[in-house]
């Protein structure tokens, strides 16, 4: 290649400038693409963020209402008021079960009242009792006498708690407390939004060691050193590996966090993590989440593709339709101005120079015949004179 | 006769039988050297430089040692 020549210089400059237009238009399909990502994952981490609200509301409704028909029953108020623990549990344990099995109730309680503030009796673990009970629950129960609810933390998970007054001919004989644990939100909330989740608790409101007791009783692998702060408590994946969160629980904004893109195999997917909150109002973990957007992502993969193609072909029929053009206006026009005036020099002074078009190269041309026809003239002029001095 | 004419004669053989255009082959050796073929007469006195310039060219152009 002559890098010398007008066409190569111009034909490159061309392909530069294609290239550079391409890289551009790549980077825009990216940024693009990120810029979706991002209002994707926004909006997932603020659906996902309801979503949980409004389970926990539902449930805690759920708790509410049948710890308020269970706080009107004579039969459990009289056995309570009589310290009849054994008579109390024979009463509630039936109505426990069915309680559990319907309504995924895992916990009730019978509490004695301030200052005493003990567990009287716990229908789901009997043979646990009069313990001080000094959760948040029980306490704003106390101070306003009023129902108090909240999603606490035990030794190893989360629970949703209803507490309420228990009161005797007006007056306050204990608390009776409902709840459950909330793992099953997880689950509803794949059912319903489409993402993958896992809810991840700081290693300070959890107990090591039963930790890894409740994970041996459930043939799982103890995680408790995956992360450096946090535990993941229950996930939707069956490969929790994709899940990772290193960052601090304490540093998740309000309104969520999203964690950018991870891939899995063929899958990507975009990750975020909301922060979830104990009664007390503090951050004790998060809900990470995990949304699939293979197919975002293979259009994305699949546009830039196209356009690549599309700006290749564009540069080849660039090219071709540029030679052409280039090779009729210009190169093949000097070119013949190069032969005329190599053969004049060789003597041919005949043949001419035809002015091809109005344009540039033909004034070129019509300059280049007259200057041809001068030489000429002063050539023959010189040869005569050469011719007769010979002679 | 001189050496440049003489010269001039060689490289005309040569066109003529390597059977190239006379008047393209003349023009482009006489372009190259600067010596105008019609302009060497039997009687134009020898230039070492000119004669050396057109058996450059004539190597460049046709390829021949003269």
């Amino acid at each position: 290649m002559n890098f010398s020549s007008i066409k190569v210089k111009i034909i490159l400059t061309i392909l530069v400038c294609l290239t550079l237009g391409a890289i551009g238009i790549l980077y825009l399909i990216d940024a693009s693409y990120q810029n979706n990502i991002n209002l994707i994952a926004k909006e997932s981490v603020k659906t996902s963020e309801e979503a949980f609200k409004n389970l926990e509301a539902n449930d805690t409704n759920m708790l509410a209402a049948t710890l308020e028909a269970l706080i009107r029953d004579d039969r459990y108020r009289n056995l309570f008021m009589a310290k009849d623990r054994d008579g109390l549990y024979k009463a509630a344990a039936p109505l426990f079960e069915e309680l559990k099995t319907k309504h995924r109730i895992t916990h009730w309680y019978f509490h004695n009242p301030e200052p005493e503030s003990t567990a009287f009796l716990r229908v789901h673990k009997k043979e646990q009792f009069g313990d001080v009970i000094k959760r948040y629950t029980y306490q704003q129960a106390v101070k306003t006498k009023e129902l108090a609810a909240g999603k606490e933390l035990g030794k190893t998970a989360f629970a949703l708690r209803v507490v309420h007054p228990y009161y005797a001919n007006g007056k306050l004989i204990g608390y009776m407390e409902l709840g459950e644990e909330i793992d099953h939100f997880l689950g509803i909330m794949r059912q319903q939004i489409g993402n993958e989740y896992g809810l991840l608790i700081k290693k300070d409101y959890l107990d090591a060691k039963e930790w890894a007791s409740v994970r041996q009783s459930h043939g799982l692998r103890n995680n408790w050193n995956d992360f450096a702060d946090v535990v993941l408590v229950n996930s939707t994946v069956k490969d929790n590996s994709i899940i990772s969160f290193d960052g601090d629980i304490e540093s998740i904004p309000n309104n969520g966090l999203v964690l950018g893109e991870v891939k899995n195999g063929n899958s990507v997917f975009v990750r975020g993590v909301f922060p979830v909150r104990d009664a007390s109002g503090k951050k004790v973990g998060g809900v990470f989440f995990l949304q699939d957007i293979t197919a975002i992502y293979n259009d994305m993969k699949s546009m830039q593709t196209k356009i690549t193609v599309v700006i290749a072909g564009l540069m080849l029929a660039i090219i071709a339709i540029l030679t052409y053009i280039m090779n009729k206006l210009v190169i093949r026009r000097l070119s013949k101005l190069v032969d005329v005036a190599t053969v004049v020099v060789g003597g041919d002074y005949n043949t001419q120079i035809t002015p091809s078009a109005k344009d540039e190269i033909g004034q070129f041309e019509s300059l280049f015949e007259q200057f041809r026809q001068v030489f000429v003239s002063l050539m023959k002029e010189l040869e005569e004179k050469m011719d007769r001095k010979s002679a | 006769m001189g050496q440049l004419y003489d010269l001039r004669m060689k490289i005309e053989r040569i066109i003529e039988e390597q059977k190239m255009d006379p008047f393209k082959a003349k023009g482009a050796i006489g372009l190259s050297s600067g010596v105008v073929f019609a302009m060497v007469r039997p009687e134009t006195p020898d230039d070492p430089v000119k004669i050396q310039k057109l058996r450059e060219a004539a190597r460049e152009i046709l390829n021949v040692a003269i």
